[in-house]
């Protein structure tokens, strides 16, 4: 089903005077009202005379995330906190979360991409929605869940965890959608199997799934074990959550949702626009979100685009290939992100001393796990067992408080983390993804 | 009056306590007692008293393994019905606590406890023998 065809199947020529009409009124916008653009703005040498047509958005400076924690938590906003309407936050690099918000225009906006990217999925009248993306600060759960809302579909908010409840209540309700991470997906189906329920006899149909990278061997062995069609959706916090873009049944890309969220592809190095179809860095201009827009912010994640038609569902909306990689060393650990250099901060934090460590991610069980394996040196070595073993809890604690997940942490002899140059090895990513 | 004690941390893992002993034979070091301790979560401690304790850190450290070197009370305990009981009462009465204890050669016993030199001094009052560190190298 296509749920907005006169946005989802637009002719280029229509989509591009939408996008550039919606990006000169943008940039107005944030020129008048948040000081940080205004300063961005003339020190790349711009102003909104500048930005006449789509084509001129190059001339804009980019965004990074650190832009969003140098201003934590309001200071990107263009409205006052108490005008919005909801505010999210993820957990940041150096403690200090990311922190998002939506007016009631953009949670309304929120609901018409998630119910779009639901729609193209394949949902009908008469499907349930089984939400099991987290509920709370993250942005998966409420996305999907507003989604549901604006299509008028039945939605369980079930949020992460509880699998057996999931699965009774899977065949109690006759679900017909899964929403959660890919990797929950393969567990619940493996949970099932351990009950003696076979996965393939259950109600679902569609698999709505994203949140962490995942690869095309991930979805053949999900579809398998659920007898469902899975399909990749992607989004971030800082553009809107959810609903950036999706995949439609013919699973040939991921729809962008372009009226809203303009898409470009950069070289990283540079920031130059690469070929279409070539690889590179994946940028996004929020054209009509209010609270917290974003003009050119870096995603951090590799992919290529097409504008061909598709074949399959016959929209016009640009496809992004499933994503490649990432340009810096953030990591995806059960949809949240983690970057290296929070476990360094903690372990800093720990008598001063920073010791080497080591992050082996794992898929067990079909969940990720994440151990931090930590060098026992010198500064940090105690005769009694005791003390280390408060020092190993103390260490798990602090690194799960600041990255909201659960960790193994495991103390280490000096020699057995693997250097090369001289440089340790900071992480083993052994999933095959 | 004590001896030194080397604490090594260790991986629980295969071959590891062959490794550090190999090393120490290796370099004509006697090993004149040990203990193991085990943490549950993947390592452990090894306590070596050895007749050589310089060349021992050196060896080990040049290894790559993380030694701590500590002051310990080691008692000759006689080889009989309630020795170490006796021993312990000494404590038990002046109120010293035992926080470890193994046993190494010769009737020997090695003990952790907070004030060495006065364990010592109540020991030798009570007729035991206390060794030192340059017994411990030449027995």
């Amino acid at each position: 089903m296509i749920w907005q065809e006169e946005f989802e199947c637009m002719s280029l020529d229509k989509l591009r005077d939408l996008q550039q009409k919606r990006l000169i009124e943008l940039v107005k916008r944030v020129w008048d009202k948040v000081p940080f653009y205004k300063k961005l703005f003339n020190e790349k040498g711009v102003s909104p005379a500048d930005i006449k047509s789509i084509d001129d958005i190059v001339k804009l400076p980019f965004t990074v995330k650190t832009d969003l924690r140098d201003n934590y938590p309001f200071g990107l906003f263009t409205c006052p906190v108490n005008e919005v309407n909801e505010i999210h936050a993820s957990s940041g690099t150096t403690g200090k979360p990311t922190v998002v918000a939506y007016t009631k225009n953009d949670i309304k906006l929120w609901s018409v991409v998630m119910g779009r990217s639901i729609a193209m999925a394949g949902a009908q009248r008469g499907d349930i929605i089984q939400n099991a993306y987290g509920y709370g600060l993250f942005t998966g759960g409420l996305g999907v869940h507003y989604g549901a809302l604006e299509l008028g579909l039945p939605v369980l908010p079930m949020s992460s965890g509880n699998t057996q409840k999931q699965l009774q209540l899977m065949h109690d309700f006759n679900t017909t959608i899964i929403t959660c991470t890919p990797s929950y997906a393969l567990f619940m189906a493996e949970e099932a199997m351990d009950r003696g329920i076979d996965p393939r006899k259950s109600p679902l149909r569609i698999g709505i799934l994203g949140a962490e990278p995942w690869s095309q061997q991930m979805r053949d062995k999900i579809e398998e074990l659920w007898n469902i069609t899975a399909l990749d959706i992607y989004g971030l916090s800082e553009i809107i959550g959810p609903g950036v873009a999706q995949e439609c049944p013919g699973k040939d890309g991921l729809h962008v949702f372009a009226d809203h969220f303009y898409p470009e592809i950069i070289d990283p190095r540079t920031g130059d626009p690469v070929e279409e179809g070539e690889d590179g860095e994946l940028v996004f201009t929020t054209l009509t979100k209010e609270a917290l827009p974003l003009i050119r912010y870096r995603t951090g994640d590799i992919t290529s685009i097409t504008y061909d038609k598709c074949n399959a569902c016959g929209r016009t909306l640009p496809r992004i290939s499933k994503l490649k990689g990432r340009t810096d060393d953030m990591l995806i650990v059960r949809g949240i992100n983690v970057f290296p250099s929070q476990i360094e901060s903690v372990l800093l934090d720990i008598k001063g001393a920073q010791p080497h460590y080591q992050l082996v991610i794992d898929r067990k069980h079909s969940l990720d796990t994440l151990e931090v394996q930590v060098e026992v040196n010198e500064d940090i070595f105690s005769d009694e067992i005791k003390k280390l073993e408060d020092l190993q809890q103390h260490i798990q604690r602090e690194i799960e408080a600041v990255l909201s997940l659960k960790v193994d942490v495991s103390l280490v002899e000096p020699r057995s983390l693997s250097r090369s140059m001289g440089k340790a090895k900071r992480v083993i990513d052994n999933r095959n993804i | 009056m004590s001896i030194v004690e080397l604490a090594v941390f260790m991986e629980d893992k295969v071959g590891r306590l062959y490794e550090i002993t190999k090393l120490l034979a290796d370099k004509g070091i006697n090993i004149r007692g040990f203990a193991v301790s085990d943490s549950g979560t993947g390592f452990g401690i090894l306590r070596v008293i050895t007749n050589d304790s310089k060349n021992t850190i050196n060896a080990l450290k040049e290894r790559g393994f993380v030694v701590h070197e500590k002051k310990v009370l080691c008692v000759r305990v006689p080889d009989e019905v309630g020795g170490i009981a006796k021993t312990l009462s000494i404590f038990q009465s002046h109120d010293i606590n035992v926080h470890e204890m193994y046993a190494i050669v010769n009737s020997l016993i090695v003990f952790h406890v907070d004030n060495i030199e006065d364990a010592a001094y109540l020991l030798k009052h009570e007729g035991m023998e206390v060794i030192n560190q340059k017994a411990i190298e030449q027995i």
